[in-house]
């Protein structure tokens, strides 16, 4: 199989390098860059599956390097950024990006997504659509299996967590109150002041989030219940 | 000496005496010159019968003689009737010193009254006697028209002679002792004047100076009677000099007893002086404290009425807030309303109309004031809702107006102003943090990335192992703090924003209760939640209320006694839903609970433990900036945090 390549772009050279040690134990090939016009020279020289982007840097920033990749690339980019803003987030998503990762940054979680973008990437080519199959961005549910893949990986859910993702995947993009899904799933009257789905619901997103306390699928609407995001 | 003689010049003593000799001064005077007032006739003549009464009294005699001549011997052309010629004939009778000789021309007869051993036809030719019948001796007598007229009628010889000396019995010897005694002590009386004028004035000028004064240009003291009002003391005086004057007349005209009413004059008279002098010093003694006419009832009531219109002036017109025209304005519009309705309105129609105009231009200028009025009470009303920008339509403000309305601009411009800078300063603020906080974040991204590099380095060396995930522990321990305060300035400052929503109290605390289930159990916690109803609805930013409960919830995991549990309660209480934590401290808290939420504060012994202190700090921010109430109740170990959300 062909060496999958990512570009590193940071000011700060320390973390480049401790993030190109990170990439390199995960088989990736690294090309280092420092600013964004770098970025983008290094581009055109390599062949590159990947970009990890800083926004805050000289010469050319990390949001206007992002529009150009995209002028020309459907390349995954990652930004990584000390601006931890709800408001950055969204602009960087929207300029182009296709996920954020704010910094300080855990080196695993950094890597899980790297792999799960770099899958997606990949694997372009599986787009077969089946009946039987509930899919959302990287989530997969096969009813015929019983079975969930998050980017391609089972995930290991017991019987009761399929049933609520299978309720809530069901009805992508609605709000289900924990009422709600316990009398659809248990089949019960819902007893009101009990937390069996919550905890339900936390140990699904563990195993099928990245990070748990920023759930990319399976989210919390506070007050009010859960839902499973549309992509 | 000169002290002494001072000393004694202003005591009481020589007061007392002063005034007495004033006293007697003036009783002696008045007595002095009432005598000689009253015998003025006995003064201003030389001998008795030159006195206006002797000539009078003779007058009358002369008349009754010549009457009882011509009348009651004329053979009755012109009778006498029986009680005149009585009263004649008594009043001659009396007077006994009063002689005459009478000769009827006609009839020859004659008739007489003379003393005794004196021959009727010697009276002609006595030097004392006045023969009437003649014009040149008639003409000084009283009533000698009559008396001519009386003898033309009836032509007689008529000769008076007045005794000489004079007996006693008579009005005419009354009026001759009268005139000896006014005479006698004439000089007396003019002595007592006299004396008792230098002495009144002595006596007078010396009170003058002296009253009031204990020494030489010392302070003015002043009596107990002085603090009567001075028109009161007037008033008074004067009834008491008018009683006076009605008592002395009366008793002086209607007496019977002449010693009587002397007597009881020169009393009234005496007390009189007395009063006199106590007001004319005491008038005296105010005169020369100043106080003459500022202690009296009219002045003070006058300087009040002044106080109270000068008050009213002063607060309606002091700093020319108000034009005094203004008031005119409100007189003159009276006036003019009152004449006219006194004069037009009768007027048939012209009159009703020329008022009904008048008031309608009136009542229209004071509505079009009344309006401008309207609109700066209007905008204040909005200032102080805390609409900041509402702008007041200037155009529509009259000119008496645009002052205030100015004024109130410049309040609300101000205001802007102060709100602005601090809302200016609290995102500075906020922005420093978050600026200072980036930059924070680089370098702490490579600590925590060579921290997982070094671990997977196989290192030989439990101690560095160890070292190592010390490393780990404060560096991720340092991302939470700069997280915390990113979010704590930006929850304190008001800087974030927030979509309010329904928010089932009940399934949040679910939801929340569930993500802390595990972390719960690992510190051998129990939750235990309770709820009045199956759902209470609030009206807040769920993500908020989520970040509020999972600060609590934390917090409370982080610092309970191990084994103990903790209750979360919610009910609904005065349109507010309530959620109420309880949970036992592992710690003493010897604190205040708004110390709490203060900033960076904590139970000084779980200061090393994990956290950064702000989590209550946020958790009551981010409650406010919703619009709800957030509360810490202590009470010995038992933590307790109410936080109060309006419901939908």
């Amino acid at each position: 199989m062909e060496k999958l390549n990512v570009l590193v772009c940071d000011d700060d050279k320390d973390i480049v390098d401790a993030l190109e040690i990170f990439l390199k134990q995960e088989g990736y090939g690294v090309v280092k860059a420092y600013n964004g016009k770098e970025a983008l020279n290094s581009l055109k020289e390599n062949e590159i599956h990947l970009v990890l982007l800083d926004i805050m840097m000289p010469e050319m920033d990390g949001l206007s390097a992002t529009l150009k990749i995209r002028q020309e690339l459907n390349i995954p980019i990652i930004i990584i950024s000390a601006k931890s803003e709800d408001t950055d987030k969204i602009t960087g998503l929207n300029f182009g990006a296709d996920d954020y990762v704010t910094k300080p940054f855990n080196s695993l979680e950094l890597m899980a997504r790297v792999k799960s973008q770099m899958r997606r990437y990949t694997s372009l080519g599986s787009m077969e659509r089946e009946n039987n199959v509930l899919k959302t961005g990287g989530l997969e549910l096969h009813k015929d299996t019983k079975e969930i893949l998050v980017d391609g990986k089972s995930a290991k859910l017991t019987a009761t967590e399929y049933g609520i993702m299978l309720f809530l995947m069901s009805n992508m993009g609605s709000v289900f109150s924990s009422d709600q899904i316990y009398e659809h799933v248990w089949n019960d009257l819902a007893c009101s002041v009990d937390n069996t789905v919550s905890v339900h619901i936390r140990r699904i997103r563990e195993k099928i989030e990245i990070n748990t306390k920023e759930p990319k699928y399976l989210k919390v609407v506070w007050g009010i219940g859960y839902k499973i995001e549309k992509y | 000496m000169d002290t002494k003689s001072k000393n004694i010049k202003y005591s009481l003593t020589g007061k007392i005496v002063a005034g007495f000799i004033l006293w007697i001064s003036i009783i002696v005077g008045l007595g002095s010159s009432g005598f000689l007032l009253i015998n003025s006739d006995d003064i201003n003549t030389s001998t008795y019968d030159e006195t206006y009464e002797y000539r009078e009294h003779v007058g009358r005699l002369i008349h009754n003689l010549v009457e009882f001549a011509t009348k009651s011997t004329n053979g009755g052309q012109d009778p006498l009737d029986k009680n005149r010629y009585n009263k004649i004939d008594y009043n001659l009778t009396e007077a006994i010193n009063f002689n005459y000789y009478i000769k009827n021309l006609k009839t020859n007869k004659i008739s007489y009254k003379i003393p005794k051993g004196l021959d009727p036809e010697d009276i002609k030719n006595h030097p004392n006697s006045i023969y009437i019948s003649s014009r040149e001796d008639l003409y000084d007598l009283y009533y000698y028209e009559d008396i001519e007229n009386m003898l033309s009628k009836s032509p007689q010889d008529i000769y008076i002679l007045i005794n000489d000396p004079l007996v006693a019995g008579d009005k005419i010897h009354e009026i001759y002792e009268n005139h000896k005694f006014v005479k006698t002590y004439e000089p007396y009386a003019i002595a007592g004047l006299i004396g008792s004028l230098i002495l009144f004035l002595i006596s007078f000028i010396y009170l003058v100076l002296v009253s009031g004064r204990k020494e030489k240009g010392g302070k003015i003291y002043l009596a107990n009677i002085d603090n009567i009002y001075n028109d009161i003391q007037t008033i008074f005086v004067l009834i008491i000099a008018w009683i006076s004057i009605i008592f002395v007349a009366n008793t002086l005209s209607f007496s019977y007893n002449k010693e009587f009413g002397v007597i009881s004059t020169a009393v009234i008279l005496a007390i009189d002086a007395v009063v006199g002098m106590t007001y004319l010093f005491s008038m005296i003694r105010q005169f020369k404290k100043g106080q003459l006419f500022t202690n009296s009832l009219i002045y003070k009531t006058l300087g009040n009425l002044i106080n109270i219109v000068k008050k009213l002036y002063g607060s309606l017109y002091n700093n020319k807030i108000f034009k005094p025209w203004i008031l005119g304005i409100m007189v003159i519009y009276g006036l003019i309303n009152g004449f006219l309705f006194k004069n037009i309105y009768h007027t048939f129609l012209f009159g009703k109309l020329t008022i009904i105009a008048f008031n309608g231009i009136a009542v229209y200028f004071l509505a079009e004031k009344l309006e401008s009025l309207a609109l700066i009470m209007g905008s204040a009303k909005e200032i102080s809702e805390g609409n900041l920008d509402y702008k007041i339509d200037k155009s529509k403000v009259t000119k008496e107006f645009e002052e205030f309305a100015g004024d109130i601009e410049s309040i609300q411009d101000g205001l802007k102003n102060a709100v602005d800078k601090a809302i200016k300063g609290e995102r500075m603020k906020t922005d420093l943090i978050t600026n200072v906080s980036h930059d924070l974040k680089t370098p702490l991204t490579s600590i925590i990335n060579y921290v997982d590099l070094l671990k997977q380095e196989e290192i030989d060396n439990d101690n560095a192992n160890n070292y190592i995930g010390i490393l780990e522990d404060k560096s991720y321990r340092l991302k939470q703090l700069i997280e915390d305060l990113i979010e704590a300035s930006k929850a304190s400052s008001g800087n974030i924003i927030i979509n309010k929503e329904e928010v089932n109290l009940n399934e949040l605390v679910n939801q929340a209760s569930g993500e802390y289930e595990d972390k719960a159990q690992e510190a051998n916690l129990e939750v235990r939640i309770s709820s009045e109803k199956e759902k209470s609805l609030i009206y807040a930013d769920g993500k908020y209320m989520w970040r509020i409960i999972e600060n609590l919830i934390s917090n409370s995991i982080k610092y309970s006694m191990p084994g103990s549990r903790i209750y979360i309660d919610i009910e609904e209480s005065n349109g507010y839903g309530r959620l109420i934590m309880k949970n036992m401290s592992a710690y003493p808290l010897d604190i205040d609970p708004e110390e709490l939420t203060d900033r960076f504060i904590r139970a000084d012994k779980s200061r090393s433990s994990e956290g950064s202190g702000l989590g209550l700090s946020i958790a009551e921010s981010l409650t406010a900036i919703q619009g709800g109430r957030f509360d810490i109740e202590i009470d010995g170990d038992l933590f307790k945090v109410i936080v109060e959300m309006p419901l939908v």
